[in-house]
């Protein structure tokens, strides 16, 4: 075939069509004049918002009631009511070592108690437990010879006031008083009391418990769907097993809920594939019970409500122990815990169904920023503890965790989705200060999520 | 280009966003554009799709219009872009249709289309398959060059060329038989 030929029939099926018309049907020109027609003003998009962030508002707010209406606090039982205790337990205190069962308040422990302790202890059955034991009196021994003779206690049941402006240089003085620090353990596996002190920390390793959380959310961000950044809610509670300390006569359960704001964004990178990130802020509480306050090493108990001091800097040098915890089982408080932390999360969707209604899965990893964490008892007659990651090398400040999940998504005018998103979030590292504490944030959450796209 | 007064008007009704301007617009090239659709389509539901779409992308884009072309050129190019676009993103791809050694009739392409009205040539160019639809559209009726078209379709010069080849050999073939069944005769 020539091209001359080729152009002269082409030119040919050019003329064919010159002036050809057909009339559309009315509808084209509506459907373009919908389109073209500049919208008023239209506060739709604003009511979605509200709505949305009004309905994760109520559920949220929904769920916390519904859980405080139908949890009972843990009752303050006494010791002797405890179900930790048997008749194997042996009380403490020089000529008080006997079987049975006590209830102690913060005023009862004397330091005859405390010596009670030690001696209770190298009792154990442990033969390498009692050889440390050993080795620390000897130490004991040795130091105290050099050191000022820790006062002897009142008899009274103030006991706990110690006599330290008599003490010699060595001792505490009123500068360490201002230092008062005391620890709330809790959430600990329950075990019998006569695990010695020292050995307490190689049973937590063996004992984490990882807790099951479930939750409502209202999120608001864009985990896929294009760019876009807004807030997000969440809320969760935890159904914890109940929990107790690694040693001496605790019992504590817990269960809380957890608040989560912050900020995502997302950016498709394929037809269907999604990825996003974001910043979030969490802020995740439960109640607890304690009846055992732990004083650190070199540090005190205040008891505010009587005005009590117990200053373990007198125990270390009476007893010479290079790290020594003084665990003072008590009256039971109830606590409130409350763990923050920052989360980032980077994961990747994929869109199983996308028209103007969207069905998406997705899974991604999250790196979780240990920021604080406040026990706070309910009464106010202890002092709030605060520690931070830099407190104990106990704690991780960064932790990773698993986050699997989908979104059902409805298109709003373009620009807007709305969205359901159910998901599961696994904590990897569980060495971690959020395992050893109960912090693990396993979640099951449902979250709303209003998402602005940029086209 | 000096632009047509009445055409200027219109333009500067568009550019105003004046509804009057747009519906006049809308009709004076309404009609024709839906035929460079239904071209480009299978059928008439399809084309008044992409019309609308068309139109909606010329009355968005009209501010940039400066009068290089004539305003029909101009419209005539958004529409087939969006022909082009549809077609894309329906996926629909070209069928390599075998370039079978069948000889069409040599003989002028004023005698083989006289007498046939431009709706029948319309259902034929409707009836070849869509690789071949858009390339016989692109090369014979919009004048593009094959370059041009393997541009476009993001495809070889020479399937453009082997594709408009075959489009021809179907389109003689359909308007012979056509003639046969009308008058008797293949010639």
């Amino acid at each position: 075939m020539e091209p001359q030929d080729n152009k002269a029939w082409s030119k040919a099926w050019g003329e064919a069509f010159e002036g050809a018309s057909i009339a559309p049907s009315e509808a084209s020109w509506s459907a373009i004049e919908a389109e073209i027609t500049p919208q008023k003003p239209s506060y739709r998009a604003f009511w979605w918002v509200a709505a949305s962030f009004l309905a994760g508002v109520a559920s949220t707010a929904g769920v916390f009631l519904w859980w405080n209406s139908h949890t009972e606090p843990m009752p303050v039982v006494a010791l002797e009511q405890s179900r930790m205790l048997d008749d194997d337990a042996v009380l403490l205190g020089e000529n008080k070592i006997q079987k049975g069962k006590e209830k102690r308040k913060l005023q009862d422990v004397t330091e005859e108690t405390l010596i009670g302790e030690v001696e209770q202890a190298a009792r154990a059955d442990d033969t390498s437990t009692q050889a440390q034991w050993a080795e620390n009196k000897q130490t004991m021994i040795a130091q105290t010879a050099n050191q000022a003779p820790v006062p002897s206690m009142a008899s009274s049941t103030n006991t706990l006031a110690y006599q330290w402006k008599s003490l010699s240089p060595q001792g505490p003085t009123l500068q360490f008083m201002k230092e008062v620090r005391w620890q709330l353990f809790n959430d600990r596996p329950v075990q019998w009391y006569k695990d010695e002190v020292l050995l307490a920390e190689e049973e937590e390793e063996s004992s984490l418990v990882q807790p099951w959380r479930m939750g409502l959310a209202l999120a608001s961000g864009a985990m896929n769907g294009g760019i876009g950044s807004a807030s997000n809610l969440e809320a969760d509670m935890a159904f914890d097993p109940a929990g107790a300390m690694s040693y001496g006569f605790v019992e504590s359960e817990d269960k809380g809920i957890t608040t989560s704001y912050g900020a995502q964004v997302g950016k498709r990178v394929g037809k269907r594939w999604v990825l996003s990130s974001g910043l979030g802020y969490s802020v995740s509480s439960h109640k607890s019970s304690s009846n055992l306050i732990l004083v650190d090493q070199g540090s005190s108990v205040k008891l505010n409500a009587v005005n009590e001091f117990v200053d373990t800097d007198a125990q270390q040098a009476r007893f010479g122990l290079e790290s020594y915890q003084l665990e003072v089982s008590s009256e039971v408080y109830q606590l409130r815990n409350q763990y923050e932390f920052i989360s980032v999360p980077i994961q990747v969707g994929y869109y199983l169904v996308d028209t103007k209604w969207k069905v998406a899965v997705s899974t991604g990893l999250m790196a979780d920023i240990f920021y604080r964490y406040t026990t706070t008892e309910e009464s106010g007659a202890l002092q709030d503890l605060v520690l931070r990651p830099k407190d104990s090398p106990e704690w991780n400040w960064l932790n990773t965790s698993l986050s699997t999940g989908m979104e059902i998504s409805r298109e709003l005018g373009g620009n807007y989705l709305l969205s359901v998103q159910p998901s599961y979030r696994l904590v990897l590292n569980q060495e971690g200060a959020f395992a050893t504490n109960s912090l693990s944030p396993n979640v099951f959450q449902l979250g709303f999520s209003f998402q602005y796209i940029f086209q | 280009m000096s632009v047509d007064p009445k055409e200027k008007e219109l333009l500067e009704g568009c550019k105003a966003g004046k509804p009057a301007a747009q519906k006049a617009l809308y009709t004076r090239f309404a009609g024709e554009m839906l035929v460079v659709c239904m071209r480009y389509t299978k059928s008439k539901s399809e084309a008044e799709d992409i019309l609308q779409e068309a139109f909606i992308r010329i009355f968005r884009s009209v501010e940039g219009f400066r009068g290089e072309s004539s305003l029909f050129f101009w419209v005539k190019r958004i529409v087939v872009n969006t022909a082009l676009n549809h077609y894309r993103k329906n996926k629909r791809h070209l069928y390599l249709v075998s370039d079978e050694s069948e000889e069409y009739e040599q003989v002028s392409p004023q005698s083989l289309l006289a007498d046939m009205h431009w709706k029948d040539l319309l259902l034929m160019i409707q009836e070849l398959p869509w690789g071949c639809q858009q390339i016989f559209n692109l090369y014979a009726i919009e004048g593009y060059t094959h370059k041009e078209i393997a541009e476009m379709l993001e495809i070889s010069e020479g399937t453009s060329k082997s594709q408009f080849s075959r489009a021809r050999q179907l389109l003689q073939a359909r308007i012979g038989k056509e003639k046969s069944r009308n008058y008797g005769t293949a010639g």
